[in-house]
């Protein structure tokens, strides 16, 4: 046992993502189920998510209708199934800034918000470009960006300026830079030593398949194929990914991937939504 | 049912209705007042954030320039949609997103008054109203055409049409 309780929350899912979105190269091989999902990392005096999916209410509503995103579940709710309420929560980082990751901030009212400064200063970038770079923003929307306004303005917002060690103790954020987005990150959390480390992905890790090219006797990294960076960082991500992990996948934890629920334990919520436990606290009850 | 208007003024004029092709043209044109002023909504909010984060402002001077160029060219179109009938409710509120950001405008041009709480208020108000816009036209703020999934991509069959690898998003 831990100092750390971690679940992978389903919030929603698209069952019309194209394959070419997850897998680079897999040009009209149709679309697959993709869940929607954060994490809930509970120590004994922090509750921290890894991003906090969108506001159904808001643009990202507008754009998760766009692309097919169904089944869109309040966080209160999805929050709950864990006896967590939104307003408990002390810490959210932020793997990138696409409407899907970012956009449920405003639920989480006490949280300090941590994201990296490069991430925000490439779409400060793409911005100022002006339209012929459009293609490059798409994802993000810009009530979030208010948003980030306000919560700077309540002085909440933390940017990170690279790797930040221990921003809760046995977690650390990690740069992920010109991967899936320019400002990329993602989470290592600690776990009873180094040989017990868990690798929360963010979007530079979508699936399983990503890893391991869906070949587990001779596994080769297949990077996703939406990226703003390039696919070489990609891999060369997963592979620093890997090297915490001791080259054990089912240690990462891509939020995308439909079969968390086959490596930990699970249930499907009233609400048809999936809650993934990869691992408890002494003290904590399990939730599946 | 078969309509009679035997006796009665059947020729009328009204403001609020026009063919089919004009219907659609200024609704692609709303839908992208829509966009435009998300953009500009999206410039301004980095602006505030660059002028009061260290090391963020390296771009404000871009970004002023660029949020400039699109809002004098998004209140021309604006104005122009004011001479068009219908959408009345969407007009209605894209105006007030109009005077909200031309407000934002004024207060980033004299930058004495970037930390004035007034600044997000009127940021607020351009956002609130832009997404009841956006909601009453059923489209996004941002242009999402090149979103992964984007569901016009989609041939009915949840297979992706031939041609088109090229789909970033979220």
């Amino acid at each position: 046992m831990g100092e750390h309780s971690v679940w992978v929350l389903e919030y929603a899912r698209s069952p019309v993502h194209p394959v070419s979105g997850v897998f680079y190269g897999a040009h009209n091989q149709g679309t697959m189920n993709l869940p929607f999902a954060y994490i809930l990392i509970k120590t004994s005096d922090a509750v921290a998510l890894v991003d906090v999916g969108h506001d159904a209410d808001d643009f990202g509503g507008e754009i998760a209708n766009s692309i097919g995103v169904t089944g869109w579940t309040h966080p209160a709710e999805v929050l709950s199934e864990c006896d967590v309420r939104p307003e408990d929560v002390t810490h959210i980082f932020i793997t990138h800034a696409h409407f899907d990751h970012i956009g449920g901030l405003k639920f989480f009212p006490n949280a300090r918000i941590f994201i990296q400064k490069k991430e925000l200063e490439s779409w400060m970038w793409i911005l100022a470009k002006g339209p012929r770079f459009r293609s490059l923003r798409a994802g993000l929307n810009p009530a979030d960006i208010l948003y980030l306004t306000h919560a700077n303005v309540e002085s909440r917002l933390e940017l990170i300026d690279g790797v930040r060690d221990n921003v809760i103790p046995g977690i650390h954020l990690y740069p992920a830079f010109d991967t899936h987005t320019a400002g990329s990150q993602y989470v290592v959390l600690d776990r009873d030593g180094s040989d017990n480390r868990l690798v929360l992905s963010g979007d530079v890790i979508y699936t399983y398949k990503n890893i391991d090219g869906g070949d587990q006797n001779d596994p080769f990294y297949v990077p996703p194929g939406l990226a703003n960076g390039s696919q070489t960082r990609m891999i060369e991500v997963a592979a620093e990914m890997m090297g915490f992990v001791g080259d054990d996948k089912r240690r990462i934890i891509p939020v995308h991937e439909e079969k968390l629920a086959e490596c930990y334990p699970s249930r499907v919520t009233d609400k048809g939504l999936k809650i993934v436990e990869v691992c408890l606290a002494g003290s904590e009850k399990t939730r599946v | 049912m078969e309509a009679h208007y035997e006796g009665r003024e059947t020729s009328f004029a009204c403001d609020e209705v026009a063919s089919t092709l004009e219907l659609q043209a200024h609704r692609k044109g709303l839908e992208q007042l829509v966009r435009d002023y998300g953009e500009v909504l999206s410039l301004f909010s980095f602006i505030h954030l660059g002028s009061s984060v260290h090391g963020l402002g390296v771009l404000t001077t871009n970004l002023e320039a660029r949020a400039a160029e699109l809002l004098v060219a998004t209140m021309a179109q604006f104005k122009r949609t004011q001479a068009v009938a219908g959408f009345h409710h969407v007009r209605k509120h894209l105006g007030a997103v109009d005077c909200a950001l031309a407000a934002v405008n004024r207060m980033v041009r004299l930058k004495t008054l970037l930390s004035d709480p007034k600044l997000l208020h009127f940021l607020s108000v351009a956002s609130q109203d832009l997404k009841v816009a956006s909601r009453l036209l059923g489209t996004t703020a941002f242009d999402a055409s090149a979103c992964c999934a984007s569901l016009p991509l989609l041939n009915g069959t949840g297979v992706e049409e031939n041609g088109r690898a090229f789909r970033l998003g979220s």
